[in-house]
């Protein structure tokens, strides 16, 4: 496998997102509502009767750091399913099975276009999320909650994997549907028993 | 020099250029099927190098098929074929052929958010070219088809005839040795369609094998050396004036004041030939107009008849292609 030919499919990719607004706000927004909603939330509960109890704040701080995992499966869905359904339906995927690149190498580069960005959304996110927190809870807890083992796990563990299954998921499900939406629809289908169960976690 | 001795040279040259120029193009025997449906059934053809081939036929004749195959971006069912030294279908191989060959598929399938520039050298960095070569290869085609200027637009603002161009340069990038372009002209207005025209006649100065598939006939007439007539078989191969010679043969047309029975008789005893009626004309068909048509016209007179004009009927591909096709 040609590594230069995968990099080359992915920035290739990387290009098209940027200029396509819809993509761009479908990776930004999620993490960013999580980032700032989230800390609003812990803002909002500490203005009413007292606050939280700090038994009760660290659980519900590690439940949260799981919204990050629900959008590591999630944001690749946006970016996957154009990447792959939006370029047959657009038809500028036929010419590139004419090139001296294998199909392996075409799958594996649009798989990373997806991948990248949306853990380094997850991750910008994250570090937001963070800073809002420990600046929250510093004065509650007396030291700064994040990071902690628990979101070093989902960072550096879940939320890759989450990623790269929600990649593959889509990956397999646009080789058999031919429009962009179907694809979305079939994706979240398929991820809303992972994303209800983290949830409930 | 007499003239014979000076036609002599020049055919011994044109031999001998046609003896050294290799096959570049071969298929023996190919076929596709899909499922039941059988695509291209047992297509053979060999296409010299620097020839520009035309491939003509109906829709689903296979002539798209027939190229994918080709290109080894679908499998054979059977038969086998090869471009240069290598084999169509062999894994190996396949990535061989694609560095050599350049593939315009029906549909352009250019990136719309992407920059012509960034277009090309897109895939010219996925063919190996070096970012000098890109730089060149893309400034060289884009000022050639005028499009220099555009080169930072996005490909989705281009019309119709530019976004083909576009994809042309695009199959170009890699200075490719065979050139498959699948309809090149459809769906382009008369201007752009001759831009497009002049730009292949422009890469067959430079002695590429060009494969044109085209519905159109009268482009395959002025561009093409020699054309293929396909409808799931190869129906007929050979340059349009061979094509012509060996399927319509030579007929004459005599326009008379009034045509009768008498005369047309007459005609027929001028020899056993096939006599059709359009008015107050007689289309005949002649084997040796120059001998014949004195003969003819003596025969008419004979019985009454009077000659208006007398003129030659010359067949188009077109007649050609409906006659086969057709038949």
């Amino acid at each position: 496998m040609d590594l230069q030919n995968v990099w080359t499919v992915a920035t290739k990719d990387f290009s098209i997102f940027t200029k396509k607004k819809s993509i761009m706000y479908s990776v930004i927004l999620f993490p960013l509502l999580v980032s700032v909603g989230l800390p609003l939330v812990i803002h909002f509960a500490n203005m009413k009767s007292g606050g939280i109890p700090t038994a009760a704040l660290l659980p519900l701080l590690n439940a949260f750091a799981f919204f990050f995992v629900i959008g590591a499966a999630t944001l690749p869905v946006a970016i996957a399913s154009y990447s792959l359904v939006g370029e047959k339906a657009e038809k500028s995927l036929e010419p590139l099975p004419a090139t001296p690149v294998t199909d392996g190498e075409i799958l594996l580069g649009k798989s990373l276009a997806a991948f990248l960005p949306s853990l380094v959304a997850t991750y910008g996110g994250c570090a937001i999320f963070m800073a809002f927190i420990d600046n929250l809870t510093f004065s509650q807890l007396g030291y700064l909650y994040f990071p902690n083992w628990t979101m070093g796990v989902i960072l550096l563990a879940v939320a890759p994997l989450a990623c790269l299954l929600s990649v593959e998921v889509n990956v397999i499900i646009s080789a058999r549907v031919n429009d962009v939406r179907t694809a979305q629809q079939f994706e979240r289908n398929h991820d809303s028993p992972v994303r209800s169960h983290l949830c409930r976690g | 020099m007499t003239d014979d001795s000076s036609r002599l040279i020049e055919d011994i040259i044109e031999i001998a250029h046609a003896v050294r120029r290799p096959s570049v193009i071969d298929a023996e025997n190919l076929t596709k099927k899909f499922g039941n449906l059988t695509a291209v059934e047992d297509l053979t053809l060999h296409v010299d190098e620097g020839d520009v081939f035309g491939f003509l036929g109906p829709n689903g004749a296979g002539k798209t098929t027939t190229v994918r195959m080709l290109c080894c971006l679908i499998s054979r069912t059977s038969g086998k074929a090869k471009i240069g030294d290598q084999e169509v279908g062999n894994s190996t191989d396949s990535q061989k052929i694609r560095r050599i060959t350049g593939y315009l598929p029906e549909n352009v399938g250019l990136y719309d958010n992407l920059s012509a520039y960034k277009n090309l050298d897109f895939y010219g960095r996925l063919y190996k070219c070096t970012k000098e070569q890109r730089r060149e290869r893309i400034e060289y085609f884009l000022k050639m088809l005028g499009l220099w200027d555009k080169r930072n637009l996005s490909a989705g603002t281009f019309s119709k005839g530019m976004k083909q161009k576009l994809a042309i340069t695009r199959a170009l990038i890699h200075d490719p040795k065979v050139l498959f372009l699948d309809d090149p002209t459809a769906s382009l207005d008369p201007e752009a369609s001759k831009t497009v025209r002049d730009f292949i006649l422009e890469l067959k100065k430079e002695r590429r094998t060009i494969f044109l598939n085209t519905h159109h006939l009268d482009e395959a007439e002025k561009i093409c050396d020699r054309v293929g007539i396909l409808k799931t078989k190869l129906l007929a191969v050979g340059t349009p004036e061979k094509l012509r010679e060996s399927l319509w043969g030579s007929k004459t047309v005599v326009q008379l004041e009034h045509v009768n029975d008498a005369i047309v008789a007459a005609v027929k005893r001028v020899g056993p030939r096939n006599i059709e009626i359009v008015g107050n004309k007689l289309v005949i068909d002649v084997s040796n107009p120059e001998k014949e048509n004195p003969d003819i016209v003596a025969a008419i007179s004979a019985v009454g008849g009077r000659v208006q004009f007398v003129t030659e009927v010359t067949p188009t591909l077109e007649d050609v292609y409906l006659k086969l096709v057709r038949s």
